[in-house]
């Protein structure tokens, strides 16, 4: 459904991408781990034209297209199909919690009003806000930022979300109420790519793991195999720190 | 006080007055407006990074903030009148007041327009919108919410630089007064009484916009009611 192939980005000279392949099937769940500053947020970041790709090519519902090169009606076209959250919510401060769900249905997509309200609801419900509508973002707890955040990126039924370290910037209480909202997501069948430092949540709900380190990926594996049999002895390294906090 | 003097003020009082309803207010009122609408565009054509347009809305901003408002008052009013373009005083001062504040103001509002969070203008490109919608819809309104304060400003300073257009004959509340002071000789009375008309005017507008500041705020409170920029930690004994 998705392919990414050889997917490079510098900024100034330092290459923070050097070649990347990764390929999503329908209802895949994909974490990608690794240390800080290793190009995981970049690459989600490119994938969805947030950073402009210096090569690679991006094959999308079998149509092909030069990340390099992209016009903008091609990226609108594959955004329409798409839905990101960010680390930090990026909520429109200036709406309530459900303009911000139904904000890119009525602007970008046409949907009339009654009908977008009706999708809103039904999300905010979903994620358990159902009490919050009309709530401004600055009246709302982080977790529940980032649970309206979710409820925006579903409201446009994508066909994959890519979600950006969701839970990084919340405190441990709060990285619960998030991470349930995703797994509900996962047993739904709902096609993600997750970059996430939530190792053992990971473990628990993809599929599939990458881990990226310095701009490469270093090893990418089916989730079991991945942590019980890393090959790579960077990734035994990396993980072995978890598995002893998770004994 | 004597008698003469009372009878001065009371009587020039309404005289005063009359033109600064029918003259100070609707200029600075039309004035302002179109300032806006002027300093909106200018400010989007630098954000957008418009090319041509761009250069010529620093150029714009540079000239008129770089001369002074008097004499563009001159220059227009006077000087154009040589070249053969004859524009009547008080369309003459609109023109002229709705551009320099106009520069003034788009320099507020393009300050505002960068404060607005990039992470926002991304969240808008990902849910599907274009450049001009998320302009429109996310950044503009709270930017504006972030300018009003200073653009309220503006419009206090521009109550009281009409006064000016006094100098290419509009008959406004100035020349009305400083006429009134050629026929009685009591500068001092008539000018402290003029200046207390101005006060008036900006005293109402200064609640005004404590008025709009709280409505249009409404996004920035916090679950207690209190606003997200309030800089005093509140008291918890």
């Amino acid at each position: 459904m998705l392919e990414v192939r050889n997917l490079k980005k510098s900024f100034e000279k330092y290459e923070a991408l050097k070649g990347i392949n990764i390929t999503v099937k329908k209802g895949d769940m994909i974490a990608i781990i690794g240390p800080s500053g290793g190009g995981k947020t970049t690459l989600l970041r490119c994938i969805n034209f947030l950073e402009k790709a210096d090569e690679g090519t991006l094959v999308f519902d079998d149509e092909k297209f030069n990340l390099a090169k992209i016009n903008d009606k091609d990226i609108a076209k594959i955004r329409k199909k798409t839905a990101f959250v960010f680390q930090n919510y990026n909520l429109f401060l200036n709406k309530t919690a459900l303009q911000n769900v139904t904000e890119g249905l009525i602007v970008a997509r046409h949907v009339n009003k009654n009908r977008a309200d009706e999708i809103g609801m039904n999300l905010l419900d979903k994620v358990g806000l159902k009490d919050k509508y009309n709530l401004y973002p600055s009246q709302l707890s982080g977790g529940q930022q980032q649970r309206v955040a979710i409820a925006r990126a579903l409201a446009t039924n994508p066909e994959i979300i890519f979600f950006d370290e969701p839970t990084s910037a919340l405190d441990t209480e709060l990285i619960n109420e998030v991470l349930d909202v995703m797994k509900e997501l996962v047993k739904e069948g709902i096609t993600m790519i997750v970059v996430t430092h939530e190792l053992s949540f990971a473990r628990e709900v993809s599929n599939k793991v990458v881990f990226i380190e310095d701009g490469r990926i270093i090893e990418e594996n089916n989730t079991r195999d991945f942590f019980e049999n890393p090959k790579e002895q960077r990734t035994k390294e990396f993980l072995k720190k978890f598995l002893n906090n998770n004994r | 006080m004597n008698e003469r003097l009372i009878r001065i003020l009371a009587n020039s009082f309404t005289d005063i007055l009359i033109p600064g309803i029918m003259v100070t207010i609707p200029l600075t009122i039309i004035s302002f407006s179109l300032a806006l609408v002027i300093a909106v565009f200018v400010a989007l054509v630098q954000v957008a990074n418009i090319k041509v347009l761009k250069q010529i809305a620093r150029f714009y901003i540079w000239v008129i903030r770089g001369t002074p408002l008097l004499v563009q008052l001159y220059i227009a009013f006077f000087g154009l009148a040589k070249i053969g373009i004859i524009i009547n005083p008080f369309p003459c001062a609109v023109i002229v007041f709705a551009l320099n504040e106009g520069a003034y103001c788009a320099e507020t509002i393009r300050a505002a327009i960068e404060s607005v969070s990039t992470g926002q203008i991304e969240a808008g490109y990902c849910v599907g919108m274009n450049y001009w919608q998320i302009m429109r819809r996310i950044v503009l309104p709270q930017a504006l919410r972030t300018a009003f304060p200073t653009l309220f400003n503006s419009l206090i300073g521009m109550v009281k630089d009409t006064s000016l257009a006094a100098n290419i004959t509009v008959v406004e509340m100035f020349m009305t007064t400083q006429r009134i002071v050629a026929r009685t000789y009591e500068p001092l009375a008539l000018y402290i009484e003029v200046a207390i008309i101005y006060l008036i005017f900006c005293t109402v507008l200064t609640k005004v916009q404590a008025f709009g500041e709280k409505r249009l705020g409404k996004y920035l409170m916090k679950g207690d009611g209190s606003s997200v920029r309030s800089k005093k930690p509140k008291k918890i004994i």
